[in-house]
């Protein structure tokens, strides 16, 4: 059995008097590729922030192999491989192509490793060499999401989360970058966390997803169990069979 | 810029690292040129007046490279820096003139006093947006101001401290003529020059620049956030302490509003800004520009008799700086060139 | 014991003063509270603003003989309409986010406003006079400037007035729900650029009238504007910058507390305490007591 990736433990949060997470439990193992997804509002950029360290949970637990980092500092999590992208691509817009995953390969390389040999790695690896001495404001879309996953899994990744990736690419653009973090989850071992709100997006993708609704996780399964899964229909559809009516 | 122009006419798509090369050289041959001119200046039969104005621009040059570190670079815009520019004068001066402690010594009295004193303000501040960090050194710095005119016997209150004069003294780091300190002022921002060049080139500086572009992308790339502010804001203070070392040595005195007054803490911000902020040339080009259009200004004032009217010739270059141009001259400039950083 | 009697007297007596005082530092801020809640829009130049106010007053006093408090309603449109220039040519673009650039540019209209006043009206300090000043009211064992009560009299009801405003008349409403959410009151049909540019031109007027009022008791000069600055803002942060009567109640606070320094400590000293106050609020509550989310 492979090791357990990340472990959530009865997370829950509160903003005031509004819950965003209820009881929210699950756990990835390593080389898996998982998909989050709910409507919105189901508190998935909540637990999102939660478990890259922009945010503390008002109770439960999260574990990376084995250790509780609940309260561990986003930038240590990084450090220790656990790697997220944004909903809205975010890059350090001043700098190049290389630079930006620079920034990245010299907080995290692992000892005995040249950072230049990262990042010429990380460039050959997403195909960004042509693009390297550009700067993000250059680049189309496209480009930009893979200089972001470059960025993530530089110097040391073992766990991936990703914002919406798809979110703005076009049908053949998604597929390529589907394709590219699969690459990367089959070659590196990479454990990989989808979130999403659009389920099709995923279908190709996963064999794993986490349904979550109303602050609580409804539905795990495979993509074909949960989309028969009558919690989940009603959860994403329910309102829409009240207006058929 | 020549070279790049006539290429792009050529239909030639020169990478932009050729661009950026040959633009470094240029760079690199102008600087050279400058600073042999400003060097040799005092075996020149020039009077005086344009030697000291000469000093006055180079510490003034080197005030705004320190702050150049923290703010260029590091995206923290200090309005407070007088902060340190007042502990760096009064500590020198008061060392000096109480306790006979040579400038050489006491200088580094002020730059510990503004290190802890940046400690401490940065660890209430820094983990709040920009604007409000900004406010905070305002704040820090006029109760400098009131503070420094109180505590009388200390400081000289409100007429300010004047240095024992000792005539030419190496150990007093007196002189009375602008000569010396024209080296001096010169070594100091050739000095600050290579150092914003280094750390703009080191794992330092990409992760200054990193946080300064986005915080929030920077923590999620594996950057310690406010251990990186904190690092800009000392080493920013430790510079601008020491060259208020100069500073003091050079004007002999200091008074509360000119040490930590708004108006002289903004006037230190306007050379990177016009200049380019986080560039190494920046702060030179733009102090340069600065104090000829400030001599100017106030040559032809007194001509209409007018007097401080380079406040406002700063007040309009700041709204177009701002409003128009703001990455500066160095900025704008290098738009064509491609890669910023190192220059 | 007459030591304590004396001691408590002297404290009251620097409460009260300090709540006269603090009302007209209120509503020197309310302006900049406004203008920051609408468009979040940091005017450093706000204190340039006030000090042309307090011009207007010296040039009505002086130059026509005229009480200042008569030429209130002339100080705000005058302000007003120069805010609007203001906001037009400068501020209009940073719209909706409190920018470093945008600070800049608010400091360069300062520079340029303070020149311009020291051009026109030259750098000595002026005085303006009005019927009230230089008399004092006992009430017991307490005395008080004349000019200052009215002054907070005038800062009250000012205050009062725009706290009505908004809260009452649909303009003001509009104004909240862009302070609110810019977007969503676009959506709802509210042309967010003349409710912009009038908050502004309100934001200004209310500088020009403060300082009308602040130059019956306090002198004026073309630097003025910077040393106001400081407990402006301290009055706002407290207060919560977007909250009119929050930003009164912080003026308050200042006046209070910088009258108790003086007396218990040292005039010279008196804005320490405000500055230390500012810089731990910054650090453990940037939205003050009543302030907007700050952005």
């Amino acid at each position: 059995m492979s090791a357990v990736v990340l472990e959530v433990n009865g997370v829950a949060r509160n903003f005031g008097g509004v819950v965003a997470l209820r009881d929210v439990s699950f756990s990835v193992r390593e080389g898996e590729v998982m998909g989050l997804i709910g409507p919105n509002g189901a508190g998935k950029s909540t637990l999102f922030e939660i478990i890259s360290g922009n945010l503390r949970p008002t109770a439960g637990r999260i574990s990376y192999f084995g250790k509780d980092c609940t309260t561990m500092a986003s930038h240590l999590r990084r450090r220790a491989g656990m790697c997220r992208t944004f909903q809205k691509v975010r890059l350090f817009e001043s700098m190049t192509v290389r630079q930006n995953i620079s920034v990245a390969a010299s907080q995290c390389v692992q000892p005995g490793r040249d950072v230049q040999e990262e990042v010429a790695a990380i460039l050959a690896q997403l195909r960004l060499e042509a693009q390297s001495e550009r700067r993000p404001s250059e680049l189309t879309l496209a480009d930009r999401k893979r200089v972001e996953i470059g960025r993530a899994i530089a110097g040391y990744c073992r766990l991936l989360m990703l914002d919406e990736s798809m979110s703005g690419l076009t049908h053949d653009e998604a597929q390529h970058l589907i394709e590219e973090i699969l690459t990367l989850n089959r070659s590196r071992g990479i454990t990989v966390i989808v979130v999403e709100h659009v389920l099709s997006v995923l279908a190709a993708m996963v064999k794993r997803l986490v349904v979550l609704h109303n602050a609580t996780v409804v539905a795990d399964g495979t993509p074909t169990e949960v989309a028969h899964d009558p919690v989940v229909i009603e959860a994403y559809l329910g309102t829409k069979q009240k207006a058929l009516r | 810029m020549e070279a790049a122009v006539s290429d792009q006419a050529a239909g030639n798509a020169t990478s932009p690292a050729t661009n950026a090369a040959s633009a470094h050289r240029r760079a690199f041959a102008y600087g050279l040129i400058a600073f042999a001119l400003v060097a040799c200046l005092p075996l020149l039969p020039v009077n005086n007046y344009i030697l000291a104005a000469t000093v006055r621009a180079l510490i003034f040059i080197s005030l705004g490279q320190a702050w150049n570190v923290v703010a260029g670079i590091g995206g923290l815009l200090s309005l407070g820096h007088g902060v340190f520019l007042g502990l760096g004068c009064y500590t020198t001066g008061i060392l000096f003139n109480k306790y006979g402690i040579p400038p050489w010594f006491g200088v580094w009295g002020g730059v510990v006093l503004s290190l802890l004193v940046a400690l401490v303000m940065g660890s209430m501040t820094l983990r709040m947006r920009g604007v409000f960090f900004a406010l905070a050194t305002v704040a820090a710095s006029l109760a400098m101001v009131q503070i420094s005119r109180h505590f009388v016997d200390l400081t000289g209150g409100a007429d300010g401290l004047a240095l024992k004069f000792f005539g030419n003294s190496l150990w007093a780091a007196q002189s009375r003529t602008p000569a010396p300190f024209l080296y001096a002022a010169l070594a100091f921002v050739t000095a600050y020059y290579w150092i914003t060049r280094w750390i703009l080139n080191s794992k330092f500086g990409l992760e200054m620049q990193a946080v300064r572009d986005d915080e929030v992308a920077a923590a999620a790339a594996g950057v310690a956030v406010f251990r990186t502010k904190m690092l800009g804001l000392l080493v920013s203070a430790a510079m601008t302490a020491l060259a208020a070392g100069l500073y003091m040595q050079f004007y002999m005195a200091i008074d509360p509003e000119a040490a930590f007054g708004l108006s002289q803490a903004i006037q230190l911000q306007l050379p990177a800004l016009i200049g380019g902020l986080g560039t190494a040339w920046g702060p030179i080009i733009g102090g340069a520009i600065m104090i000829f259009l400030s001599e100017v200004t106030n040559w032809g004032g007194t001509k209409v008799g007018i007097s401080g009217l380079d406040i406002f010739v700063y007040g309009l270059m700041l709204l177009a700086v701002v409003l128009y141009a703001p990455k500066g001259v160095v900025g704008t400039l290098l738009r064509n060139t491609v890669k910023g950083s190192g220059r | 014991m007459a030591g304590v009697d004396a001691a408590l007297l002297l404290a009251l007596q620097a409460i009260l003063s300090g709540i006269l005082v603090g009302g007209v530092y209120g509503v020197l801020s309310i302006g900049l509270s406004l203008a920051f809640g609408v468009m979040r829009i940091v005017n450093f130049a706000h204190g340039e603003l006030v000090m042309y106010g307090m011009y207007a007053g010296v040039i009505a006093s002086k130059n026509f003989g005229v009480d200042p408090l008569l030429i209130l309603p002339l100080s705000f449109v005058a302000m007003a309409l120069i805010g609007s220039v203001q906001y037009q040519v400068v501020f209009r673009r940073f719209v909706g986010q409190a920018t470093l650039q945008q600070l800049l540019a608010a400091i360069g209209c300062a520079l340029v406003f303070q020149m311009i006043a020291q051009m026109i009206f030259g750098a000595d300090t002026r005085t303006a006079t009005s019927v009230f000043s230089g008399q004092y009211v006992v009430f017991g064992p307490f005395f008080f400037s004349m000019s200052q009560i009215v002054a907070f009299a005038i800062a009250v009801i000012a205050t009062v007035l725009v706290e009505a405003l908004l809260r009452t008349t649909t303009w003001g409403k509009a104004v909240r729900a862009v302070a609110d959410d810019m977007e969503t009151a676009e959506l709802v049909g509210v042309n967010a650029s003349y409710i912009n540019i009038g908050a502004f031109a309100l934001s200004a007027g209310l500088a020009g009238l403060a300082g009308t009022v602040l130059v019956t008791y306090f002198p004026t000069y073309p630097s003025v504007g910077f040393s106001l600055m400081p407990i402006i803002i301290i009055a706002t942060t407290i207060g919560g910058l977007g909250s009119i009567g929050g930003t009164f109640l912080g003026g308050i606070c200042c006046g209070i507390i910088q009258q108790v320094t003086a007396m218990l400590w040292n005039s010279a000293l008196q804005d320490v305490p405000l500055y230390i106050l500012l810089m731990l609020f910054i650090a453990f509550r940037p939205t003050g007591f009543f302030g907007l989310r700050s952005e």
